[in-house]
């Protein structure tokens, strides 16, 4: 039941993204939008991993408990990684556009992109 | 061998830009040693496989579909490197470059979903660098979209793999024919945005006519392949998929020829016929990476030469002369897309339509004639032998072209119904060229519909219809 919720949330974080990136009209919301699509994705990945425990995989003595994938957690840091770069890259490049177009309104820049200045 | 394909150009890369010097000649070594080891691997037919963790799936693989690949990227970047070498190009540009080719080598090479999607995100950050290079408002927006769409398509081939995950327990690309159809279509959708193909690629025209010259060939030659050897390769797995992508493929030909009817920039021209080449790629897996190559090798000729031209307006270009130099490699590159005997277009064309009978046949037929149509007013340009000025545009492209005409005449299938069918098609090209096209070309499209959040919008359709689709097959 817990899980489900937390799942719930989740998908509608990504939906939540998604729309934001199709109808905001400011650029730095937009790429935000991007961002919080894809830490919904990150979530998903981090609440699968621990679908059957939530202990870290460590050498004990004892009986083995129930872990959580590292495999996922693993790949999953990667992606953090990509997502992180890939935003950075974005941002730095919606600054030099906001010298030209400060008020970064997407329509405004759709429309006069192509004149030199 | 395969580790020295991916490891020696970012080596490469790295010591040219730790040194700051010879970052003009140096990487032409990275890209001799995979031209040498692809033309190896098709000669001899060497089948490569490496695991590289046991029991996650996680591999590379190189073999001669991936080695058509592999040899694509050593012709194109060799050529571009050449061309731009005397260029008042930032050193960054070269570095970029060879960078550039050891990462589409590794997309080509590994055989597990979640390798991929890190060498293909690998890919997009250094194609944003690339096409941000001039740093105007012009470049950065262009960038910017770029890397804005390809990342929503790897945000929804993300998700993809996780329910690929949960249900195999591998990355390998078996587990997807076990996956839900959900898992599948989300997967496909990814790799189509990146590939360029159909709906989702209609983001390619913009993108690949408002890049430098140097950087759309680089764009149209080698970077949207990434995304179509993985799906040539997840179509060998499962049937269902097969049908869908062939779709998928004949959507893209057919969307792509209807585009390019009414541009007149050539450059857009040419980015367009992008879109229905990429096509032809995805309907037989077994032609695909062969004509892969045709296409890459003459499309990254056409942009190299275009952005030499002194003029991209079509109807303008009629009235001036181009360079003799500069012309003829257009023509040779313009005659192998549309299926010229002799050249490597040819035997691609030929291989892709062996594959289909009956009404399909006549789909293919259809569509190189539409390829003719489109590329006429390149093949028929008008030249003369100016001495005015010393061109040094031509070499990279005649390079280009003498590999399509080597390789097509090494492998062209000398019959003659093929042959006499291939020049009808052209013939008939070049006359509805002059029945239809002229017409056409004054007739100016909305172009409303490439906005950014329309093309988000049109890509979030596909997957929903693509989901639909898998779930009625």
């Amino acid at each position: 039941m817990h899980e489900m919720i937390l799942r719930a949330l989740i998908l509608a974080t990504i939906l939540i993204g998604l729309f934001g990136l199709l109808f905001k009209r400011n650029l730095l919301l937009r790429i935000l939008s991007m961002d919080v699509m894809g830490t919904g994705i990150v979530s998903l990945f981090v609440l699968t991993a621990a679908y059957y425990g939530k202990r870290t995989p460590t050498v004990s003595g004892e009986h083995a408990d129930a872990y959580a994938d590292p495999v996922l957690q693993g790949v999953i840091l990667t992606a953090i990684v990509i997502g992180f770069s890939i935003l950075a890259l974005v941002l730095v490049a919606a600054m030099l556009i906001a010298k030209r177009f400060p008020r970064l309104d997407v329509d405004e820049i759709e429309n006069h992109w192509r004149d030199e200045g | 061998m395969m580790l020295l394909l991916i490891f020696v150009p970012l080596f490469v890369g790295l010591c040219c830009l730790i040194t700051g010097r010879g970052f003009r000649f140096v990487p032409f070594v990275a890209y001799l040693l995979s031209f040498v080891i692809s033309v190896l691997v098709l000669v001899s037919g060497y089948v490569q496989e490496l695991q590289l963790v046991e029991s996650f799936g996680v591999s590379l693989l190189l073999d001669p579909a991936a080695a058509w690949f592999v040899l694509l990227n050593a012709v194109v970047c060799l050529g571009v490197a050449w061309h731009e070498r005397y260029r008042s190009r930032h050193h960054y540009f070269f570095v970029l470059l060879v960078l550039l080719h050891g990462c589409i080598n590794a997309c080509f090479i590994s055989t597990d979903l979640f390798n991929l999607y890190v060498v293909i995100e690998l890919t997009t950050i250094i194609a944003f660098l690339l096409i941000s290079q001039g740093m105007t408002t012009r470049h950065l927006w262009n960038a910017l979209r770029y890397i804005f769409l390809s990342n929503v398509g790897m945000l929804f081939y993300l998700l993809g793999v996780l329910m690929v995950y949960q249900v195999s327990g591998d990355f390998s690309y078996a587990g997807v024919v076990e996956a839900p159809p959900t898992a599948r279509a989300l997967i496909v959708v990814g790799l189509l945005v990146k590939g360029g193909v159909f709906i989702p690629g209609l983001w390619l025209p913009q993108a690949h006519s408002e890049a430098d010259a140097a950087v759309s060939a680089l764009l149209s030659g080698i970077v949207v392949n990434i995304g179509l050897l993985p799906l040539i390769r997840l179509e060998a797995f499962s049937p269902d998929m097969e049908v869908v992508l062939r779709v998928v493929g004949f959507g893209g030909i057919f969307a792509g020829l209807g585009l390019a009817l009414f541009q007149r920039d050539i450059k857009r021209l040419l980015a367009c016929s992008t879109i229905s080449q990429v096509g032809f790629v995805l309907i037989s897996p077994v032609a695909g990476p062969l004509y892969a190559f045709a296409h890459g090798v003459a499309k990254a000729a056409l942009f190299l030469c275009a952005g030499n031209l002194p003029e991209r307006d079509l109807m303008k270009l009629k009235q001036t002369r181009v360079e003799w130099s500069l012309a003829w490699p257009m023509r040779i590159a313009a005659l192998s897309i549309s299926g010229c005997p002799l050249l490597m277009g040819y035997t691609a064309k030929y291989a892709a339509g062996a594959a289909f009978s009956g009404w399909a046949q006549w789909l293919i037929l259809t569509a190189s004639v539409g390829t003719a149509v489109i590329l006429t007013p390149i093949i028929f340009i008008s030249s003369s032998r100016g001495e005015a000025k010393r061109m040094l545009g031509w070499q990279a492209p005649v390079l280009m072209g003498c590999a399509l005409l080597v390789t097509g005449i090494f492998f062209g299938p000398y019959k003659w119904e093929a042959l006499l069918k291939s020049v009808a098609i052209l013939l008939l090209g070049w006359i509805l060229h002059r029945v239809l096209l002229y017409r056409l070309i004054q007739v100016s499209l909305p172009s409303g519909w490439e906005k950014l959040e329309h093309v988000v919008g049109m890509i979030c359709i596909t997957t929903v219809l693509l989901i639909l689709g898998v779930y009625a097959l």
